[in-house]
Formats: C-alpha cells, sequence, structure tokens
C-alpha cells in the first residue's frame, strides 16, 4: 500500500516538473528541476529501496556519494564561471629589454 | 520454506544478508559516481554555452522524455512490489510483476530508439557527423553528444538491469526464492532503482531545461 | 556453525595440540590444504588468492622497474643514446601506467590486504571470497590488455593522457585505456570487498577502536577506490570513444574545453595517490608497534587520519592544474584545501616517533624500512606542500622537481612500505625466516640506490629542466648521469632483495607462529595460518597493541 502512495507522489512531481518546466522563471528553472528531482530520488531511495529500514551504513554511502558529487561539480563549474581573461600588456620593444652584462 | 544457503564465511544469515545489502549499496554508489563525471561535463559545458544548451533541449521530445519518466517510475513500484510480494510468500506473483517491469523497460529502450531515429533523421549525430541546419554553432553539437553519451550509457545500464530483473524473475517463478530468503531478488531491485535514479536526473537536464 | 571459542593454543613458542572436538584437517595450513594447479586457479581462499597477486605484482614491479631503466639510461646523454625519440615518450607511458595501475594502486591491498585483513578481524575469509578471486582475474586481464597494447607500440601520452594529444595521437591509446578501465573494475571489486568485510565480519568483541590500525588504513583505501575510480573510468571511456569516433568532446576546435578532461582525471588520480600511501602507512603503523613493543602513542590519532586522509584528499585534485588554464578563484581553493590534506599525515608522522620514545627497538629488516620510509616520506611530503603552493608550482610544474616529489612518496613512501610488510608478513605467508644480515644490507642498499636516483632530480627541477623531455642542456647532464647510476643501484638492490627472499623461501630457517613477538592478531595463528584461518570464531580480549601484557598473557 505505501508503495503506491510513493508512486503517486512519484508521478505528481514528474507531472510537476513537466508542467513547471513549461514556464519559465530564469535561475529557478534548474533550482526547481533539480529540487524536484532530489526529492524524487529521496522517495526511491528511502521507500522503494528500504534504505529506511536498512542499516545506517548504507545511508552513509549515499551521503558520502552525494557529497563528492556535490564536490566534483560545484568546483568544476566554478572553473568555468570564474575564469578571468587578462588582456595582454604592452609588449616591450627591444631597445627596453635589459640585456645582461 | 527455506532460508536459503549460509556461505560458510559468515557466522549467522543476519550478517551474511547484512553484507550483501551493503555489498550492493557500495557497488551501487560507484555506478553513481560514473555518472557523476557525465554530469559534471554537462553541467560545465552548460555554464559555458547556457543559451545553447537550453536551445538544444527545447529541441528534444519533452512529451516522449516525460513518458520515459514515467514509464520507469512505474517499472520501479512494479519492481518495488514484487519484494512484497515475495515477501508475502506469493513467488509467482513476483515473478509477474518483474516480468511487467522488464516490460516497461523495453517500452522505454523502445521510446529511446525512436527519438534517436528521429534525430538521426534531422542529421542530429554525436561528434563529428552532426549536420543539423536548425542548431548551429559549439554549444548544440555539445549538448547533443553529451545527450547520446548520457543517454547511451544509461542505456546500458537499463539493459544491464533488465537482465538481471530476468534472472531473479525465474527465480522467483522457479519458487527459489521465500519471505525468508529473497536476497537476490532484492539486489537486482536495488540496482533497478540505481537506474530509475539516474533517469530521474537525466531528464530534467535533457528535456526540461530548455529555453 | 558454532561460534565456540579457539585460540591458537601457544604458549610462548611452544604449539599445543588443539582440543579435540576440533577436526584436525581443519588445521592443515593453507599452502598444503588442497592440492593440484586447480586447487589455486579456482580457489576462494584469499591467502592463496594474495598469493597469486603477489607474484604478478612483483612481475609488475619488475617490468615497470625495467621500463625506468631504459628511460634513465636514455637520459644519459642528451643526444640519443639507445632510443629514439618516439620510444621514448612510449617508455616513460609504459612506466608511469605500468607502476601506477599494474604495482602501486593493487600492490599492498591486494597482496597484503587480502591476506592478513580477514585473519586481523577474526574471519575466516573475506566477505564474497568469490568476488576476490574475480578481481585477481580482472586485475590479469588488466595487465594483459594494458601490456598487450605494446605489441602496437603502446600509447605516448603519458600516464596522464592528456587532451587532446590523447584524442588524436596516433599511437595505441584506447587498448592502454581500456586496460585501465579493466583494472578500476577490479579496484571496486576489492574496495566493496574490503569494506563490507570490514563492516560486517569483524568477531564478537573487536569495536572498531580495538582492530589494528592496518585495517583503518585499508579501509580509508578502499573508500577512495570506490568512488575515485569510476570518475576515472568514465574519463578514459571518453577518450576511447572520442579517439575512435573524434567525437570532439575536448577539442577546442569544436568549442570543447581540454581542461575539463583534468578535472575528471584528477578527481581521481589525486585521491588514487592516497590509494597508493595509505597502506603503506598502515603497514608502518604495525611495524613501529611490534619492533618498539609499544601501543601507538596515539590510537585514536592514526585511525581517524587514515580517514582524514580519505576523505579531505578528494578535495584537492586541482593542485595538478594550476598552470593549465584553471581559473584564479578554483586555484586558490585547492591550494588551501591541499594544505590540509598534509595536516593528517603529519600527525601520523608525529605519532609514529612519538610511539618509538620509551620503546624497546629492535632493528629488524621491516623496522629498518620504517626508518627509511620517515625520512623519505617526510622529504616527500614537505615538498608536496612546497609545490601545492600555487606561486611556487608556476616554476616547478612539469618539471624534474615534481618528479623527485613523487617518486619520494611513491618509491620513498609506498615502496618502502611494500618492502617492509613483504619481510614483516614474510614468516607469517611462508613459515620461513629471511637472512637480517641480508636484510640490512639489501634495505641499505635500496635506500641509498634511492637517494641517488632521485635527489638530483629536485636539483635538476629547480634549475628548470622539464620534465618528459627526451634531450636537454648540457649543462644538466651531470645530474642526470648521477640520477642513472642511482636507478642502476636502486635496481640492483631490489634484484638482490628479490633474491635474498627467494633463498629464505626454500632454505630458509622453518619460522615460529610469532617471530617478532607482536601482539597484532594475525600472529595468533599457526606458523602457516590453516585454510580457514580459525577452527572456530576466535573471541579476542585484548587490543591489537597490548605489549603491557607478558606474551603468554596476550596468546591466552
Amino acid at each position: 500500500m505505501r508503495y503506491f502512495v510513493v508512486w503517486l507522489a512519484l508521478m505528481g512531481l514528474a507531472l510537476l516538473s513537466f508542467l513547471f518546466s513549461g514556464s519559465h522563471h530564469g535561475i529557478f528553472d534548474i533550482v526547481f528541476a533539480l529540487v524536484i528531482a532530489v526529492a524524487k530520488t529521496a522517495l526511491v531511495a528511502l521507500f522503494f529501496m528500504e534504505l529506511i529500514e536498512h542499516r545506517f551504513i548504507n545511508s552513509m554511502v549515499v551521503l558520502v556519494s552525494a557529497g563528492l558529487i556535490a564536490l566534483l561539480l560545484s568546483l568544476m563549474v566554478a572553473d568555468i564561471r570564474t575564469r578571468r581573461t587578462f588582456p595582454r600588456g604592452p609588449v616591450p620593444t627591444e631597445a627596453e629589454i635589459p640585456t645582461a652584462k | 520454506m527455506h532460508e536459503g544457503p549460509l556461505h560458510p564465511q559468515f557466522e549467522n544469515l543476519d550478517r551474511q544478508k547484512d553484507a550483501a545489502r551493503l555489498g550492493m549499496w557500495a557497488f551501487l554508489g560507484s555506478e553513481a559516481l560514473l555518472f557523476t563525471g557525465l554530469f559534471a561535463l554537462y553541467a560545465a559545458y552548460r555554464t559555458l554555452y547556457p543559451d545553447a544548451f537550453a536551445a538544444a533541449a527545447s529541441h528534444n521530445d519533452v512529451k516522449l522524455g516525460t513518458i520515459n519518466t514515467f514509464i520507469l517510475l512505474t517499472s520501479s513500484f512494479t519492481v518495488a512490489l514484487s519484494v512484497h510480494e515475495v515477501r508475502l510468500g506469493r513467488a509467482r506473483r513476483a515473478a509477474l510483476l518483474l516480468l511487467v517491469s522488464i516490460l516497461l523497460g523495453f517500452v522505454f529502450l523502445g521510446v529511446k530508439l525512436t527519438e534517436y531515429a528521429e534525430h538521426f533523421r534531422e542529421g542530429i549525430f554525436p561528434g563529428p557527423s552532426y549536420r543539423y541546419e536548425g542548431l548551429t554553432g559549439y554549444g548544440p553539437r555539445l549538448f547533443f553528444t553529451l545527450y547520446f553519451l548520457m543517454t547511451g550509457i544509461h542505456a546500458l545500464h537499463v539493459t544491464a538491469g533488465m537482465g538481471m530483473l530476468a534472472w531473479v524473475m525465474f527465480g522467483a517463478w522457479q519458487h527459489r526464492y521465500s519471505p525468508l530468503y529473497h536476497t537476490p531478488l532484492e539486489l537486482g531491485a536495488l540496482y533497478w532503482h540505481l537506474v530509475d535514479v539516474i533517469w530521474i536526473f537525466l531528464w530534467p537536464c535533457l528535456y526540461l531545461m530548455h529555453a | 556453525m558454532t561460534s565456540g571459542t579457539y585460540e591458537a593454543d601457544l604458549v610462548g613458542d611452544k604449539e599445543v595440540a588443539p582440543p579435540s572436538h576440533v577436526p584436525t584437517d581443519a588445521l592443515v595450513d593453507y599452502l598444503r590444504a588442497d592440492r593440484g594447479i586447480r586447487s589455486w586457479l579456482l580457489t576462494t581462499d584469499h591467502k592463496r588468492i594474495a598469493l597469486m597477486f603477489y607474484v604478478v605484482i612483483v612481475f609488475s614491479l619488475i617490468l615497470g622497474g625495467v621500463f625506468a631503466l631504459l628511460l634513465r639510461t636514455e637520459l644519459l646523454t642528451p643526444e640519443r643514446t639507445v632510443m629514439d625519440a618516439v620510444t621514448y615518450n612510449r617508455m616513460f607511458t609504459l612506466h608511469g601506467v605500468t607502476m601506477v595501475w599494474l604495482f602501486m594502486i593493487p600492490a599492498i591491498p591486494n597482496t597484503f590486504g587480502n591476506f592478513v585483513l580477514p585473519i586481523m578481524l577474526g574471519a575466516k575469509d573475506l566477505a564474497f571470497p568469490r568476488l576476490n578471486l574475480a578481481s585477481f582475474y580482472v586485475y590479469l586481464l588488466g595487465c594483459v590488455v594494458t601490456l598487450g597494447a605494446m605489441v602496437w607500440g603502446g600509447a605516448d601520452t603519458g600516464w596522464t593522457f592528456y587532451v587532446p594529444y590523447s584524442t588524436t595521437s596516433q599511437s595505441a591509446v584506447v587498448p592502454v585505456v581500456l586496460g585501465i578501465f579493466i583494472f578500476g573494475i577490479s579496484s571496486i571489486m576489492t574496495a566493496v570487498n574490503f569494506i563490507v568485510t570490514t563492516h560486517t565480519m569483524r568477531s564478537a568483541n573487536l569495536s572498531w577502536f580495538r582492530l589494528p590500525l592496518f585495517v583503518w588504513a585499508l579501509y580509508g583505501t578502499s573508500v577512495i577506490m570506490l568512488l575515485a575510480t569510476p570518475v576515472l573510468g568514465l574519463s578514459v571511456i571518453v577518450v576511447a570513444l572520442d579517439h575512435a569516433f573524434h567525437l570532439g568532446i575536448f577539442d577546442p576546435a569544436l568549442g570543447g574545453d581540454p581542461v575539463l578532461f583534468q578535472h575528471l582525471f584528477w578527481f581521481y588520480s589525486h585521491p588514487a595517490v592516497y590509494i597508493m600511501i595509505l597502506p603503506a602507512q598502515g603497514v608502518m603503523s604495525e611495524v613501529v608497534c611490534t619492533f618498539s613493543r609499544r601501543q601507538p602513542a596515539s590510537y585514536a590519532a592514526i585511525a581517524i587520519s587514515s580517514l582524514g586522509i580519505a576523505l579531505v584528499g578528494f578535495g584537492t585534485w586541482g593542485h595538478h592544474m594550476f598552470v593549465a588554464g584553471m581559473s584564479e578563484f578554483d586555484a586558490n581553493v585547492f591550494g588551501v584545501l591541499s594544505m590540509f590534506v598534509a595536516i593528517f599525515s603529519a600527525i601520523k608522522v608525529f605519532t609514529w616517533v612519538a610511539t618509538m620514545h620509551r620503546g624497546s627497538i629492535h632493528f629488524n629488516t621491516p623496522m629498518l624500512y620504517f626508518f627509511w620510509f620517515l625520512f623519505l616520506f617526510v622529504f616527500g611530503g614537505m615538498t608536496g606542500v612546497a609545490v601545492a603552493t600555487e606561486s611556487l608550482d608556476v616554476h616547478w610544474h612539469d618539471t624534474y622537481f615534481v618528479v623527485a616529489h613523487f617518486h619520494f612518496i611513491m618509491v620513498g613512501g609506498t615502496l618502502t612500505g611494500f618492502l617492509a610488510a613483504v619481510h614483516y608478513w614474510f614468516p607469517k605467508m611462508f613459515g620461513r625466516l629471511y637472512s637480517e644480515r641480508m636484510g640490512l644490507l639489501t634495505s641499505f642498499a635500496v635506500f641509498t640506490g634511492f637517494v641517488l636516483t632521485f635527489f638530483p632530480q629536485f636539483l635538476l627541477g629547480n634549475a628548470g629542466m622539464p620534465r618528459r623531455y627526451y634531450s636537454y642542456p648540457a649543462r644538466y647532464q651531470w645530474l642526470n648521469v648521477l640520477s642513472t647510476g642511482g636507478a642502476w643501484l636502486l635496481g640492483g638492490a631490489l634484484v638482490l632483495t628479490l633474491v635474498n627472499l627467494l633463498v629464505a623461501l626454500f632454505w630458509g630457517r622453518r619460522a615460529t607462529a610469532n617471530p617478532w613477538g607482536s601482539r597484532g592478531y594475525e600472529w595468533m595463528t599457526p606458523v602457516l595460518p590453516p585454510k580457514t584461518n580459525f577452527a572456530a570464531t576466535p573471541v579476542i580480549g585484548r587490543g591489537p597493541y597490548d605489549y603491557h601484557r607478558p606474551e603468554e598473557e596476550a596468546h591466552a
């Protein structure tokens, strides 16, 4: 019975996601879609995969994996976002270059 | 009603079951990290080409993608139900539910193949053969290369998952599992749910976050 | 299966007959338990699997060493010495790939981890013995595929496979990276096995804080193996597909970004170096305590540091990319995180030294390797902190300074740890004693050869000589000659070590069950452990470093 309820919730969240994607809210498009995805994952993990009944170490695997996923994605995206290109400075002429004595 | 074999290295059946479950979760963790690399590439390239990626995502058929999402979510439901049925001693019913799950898997792959065919018809191929006039430039080609890579590797995992479900389906049909012992079925189910979870993230990235 | 108690009945060095309810054939040692080649090739006994790994791993070390000697010989002169430039590129790639994946990653975990982990936990085997056997055959397949690529000349990209060169090079990139993918699978299998075994197969009284520190080290190693390796797997698959089908995912001409490959590659390859050093540190914890006859100065410090290295080590990968074109913001983040990870190693070093204080030091060969390790690991670690300083790395990146740094850790740390383990557990694995005099000589020769090989490379790198270069300006030659001389000495010393151990294997004095008088749990079994380690699960009533108890009490 509870599997049925979870399934309904999952289908509902999926529908919500689909409907929301039709409109546009800037950055919240991505945020909302991912938040719903995480919620669906939590439902599948906790109830279909019965994580809620398993020993805690199984949850630790999920948490540590999630942390590492967040780490890789955040630093890779941060790299792209924070790159700066510096304009080329003035190139010294032949006369300006000091020569060794 | 049998308890299943106790392997000699274990003290008792409880420890053996705990070990099997933890082993499967650990393996699932590694599978999740495998897909993480692809998601990381997607995230990085999306940051580099935000508008192109959004435009390319619009070109995917969001209705087909959503149908596939419903299909996989439902197949997870039937798989979870099959484990439940075995626990109630109804192994044959469980086998039938697993059959439904496998058939849903086939439908999923079928939908994906039609999508691929449509893309190929338009000239959308991964990598250098990309020749779709409607979306040009670096961004769309990278989007679709990643799209084929991500959905392709996911489809491989779906197929592997269907193989595992078939294995335990035969086991259930032949009454090899009982309420006291159905560990292989549980483990196969866990793998299938992971395949579902991966799609739960693929779907918004490739279909929903469009222009 | 009853959970009775049976401890190895040893009083001092004497063996006492086991209780009569224990079947005597349960106590035949693991080498003699079953006969015939099938009983080895299809074994599920973790000790036999460990020996099979041992053989292939030693072979890999020799092979990687031969590649090293060849390329060092080439570097004797700035012009061509023994090979052309193309071959030279393939040679250093082969050396790197062989050493990293065929030797360093599996060396201590799959040989000594496999052998002693179940015994240290009071278990009869690992949690998944057939998975263990599979991991060996997958490893063997990886060796065949990777080395088989030599038929087509191997790859010439360096072991780091940077794009876009690796995706466009005409050399045999695809088979080599596929071989590496296969090694990754073997790694993950091992990791799953070790993690599950440690969680679910500890005997009754063994809480986490009563486990030997080697177990903590293997656990941290396994966490990294499990979660970092898949990212490498994905990155090499993408390189292989890109190479075969010209996908252009990292091709700048098609809008791709090569630095993204480096992110994925180093996300694994930096934690990979912790896969290589953590087990060696674990061995050192065991060796220091045994040969100082003392418990660790702080057990918790070493145990927690093992986990700390594993977890914080995941966050430092960008320090390989300071000059690659990564953003300054990321570079700053990675620089700071890299400093943090060094703290845990420092904690361990101080703890080991404090452990020796007021101990009763015995200068057996494993302990000698600990002293070399202490010196070389500290040196290597501090130069690691140096290159983790972005501003300094601008000067040192891709020079011999970095090469020297990581060889100090890989050879001075991991190989030294491996050799310490080889000697330490030799009596337990083979029931023989090696010659300590030869052990002293060979370990000293290894240390000397090592320092002569790699210390000049710090100077070379600081003076500006880049790595992976085939030729160089004449003023660098004398340092190169020194380094090559050292390499040959190191090679000779390692051969001598092997000879000493082979002689001991066949003609060495027979060992007793616990020749070192260690309080470690694995020394409680008979001379050669029986096939199932114990006839019934032991109930261990004390800690693994209880040197305050006399030996009789420790074994009661």
